[in-house]
């Protein structure tokens, strides 16, 4: 799944491993999120969109998600 | 923290139970077991197994205790353990895992039918044990979760 997670850390200056100790996770789960490797789960996805202060869809790009 | 920090504690007793328990077992076979009868290669195996299992717990024993005196590493081993890609990973091997050693104790098996009766019984006996733990654990945990 696409997302901005890069995108917004180098606008903030923020390293991988400093968002990850945020969220509770390691650096490797981010960079995975961050190249389409792993989709992070709802509950890091909401901490990772309260860490930016945005919702989740402005962070994560659901537009393949087939409903 | 406070209750990761707890459990911490306890596997770090449990570890030195374990590696005490390891440690008077190995005793006792070096002293004792070279009259009891058993073949020297069991005893000898037995003795390195006992030794290999007693330095994984000093490994686990020099974790914890780190993990108790620093907050840091505390947070670090948490992170690690509750990582989600991690434990992603970790059931995704396991099953797999499970599934690969079935076939191959399956494949083994069914060679092993032209050559040893012994070897075919042992090897079904595996391979039946290993497919029921497989589904045991499927049923518990489709109640489960």
């Amino acid at each position: 799944m696409k997302s901005k997670i890069a995108e917004l850390r180098k606008q903030r200056k923020i390293s991988q491993q400093e968002l990850a100790t945020a969220v509770g996770v390691t650096r490797q789960t981010i960079t995975s999120i961050e190249v389409e490797k792993y989709t992070a789960s709802l509950v890091l996805a909401y901490k990772i969109a309260r860490y930016f202060d945005m919702a989740i869809e402005e962070i994560f790009d659901f537009s393949d998600v087939e409903v | 923290m406070e209750n990761f920090k707890h459990v911490v504690k306890h596997r770090l007793i449990v570890s030195v139970v374990y590696f005490l328990i390891v440690l008077l077992l190995i005793v006792l076979s070096a002293t004792f077991g070279r009259n009891s009868g058993f073949p020297s290669f069991a005893q000898g195996f037995g003795e390195g197994f006992g030794t290999g299992i007693g330095a994984i717990m000093v490994f686990f024993m020099a974790k914890y205790a780190g993990a108790l005196k620093s907050e840091d590493k505390l947070k670090a081993l948490y992170i690690e353990e509750t990582d989600e890609r991690l434990q992603y990973i970790q059931a995704k091997a396991g099953s797999r895992g499970i599934n690969i050693s079935i076939a191959c104790l399956a494949l083994a098996m069914l060679i092993a039918n032209y050559f040893n009766p012994i070897v075919f019984l042992t090897l079904l006996g595996a391979t039946m044990f290993v497919t029921l733990v497989k589904l045991g654990l499927k049923i518990y945990y489709n109640k489960t979760v």
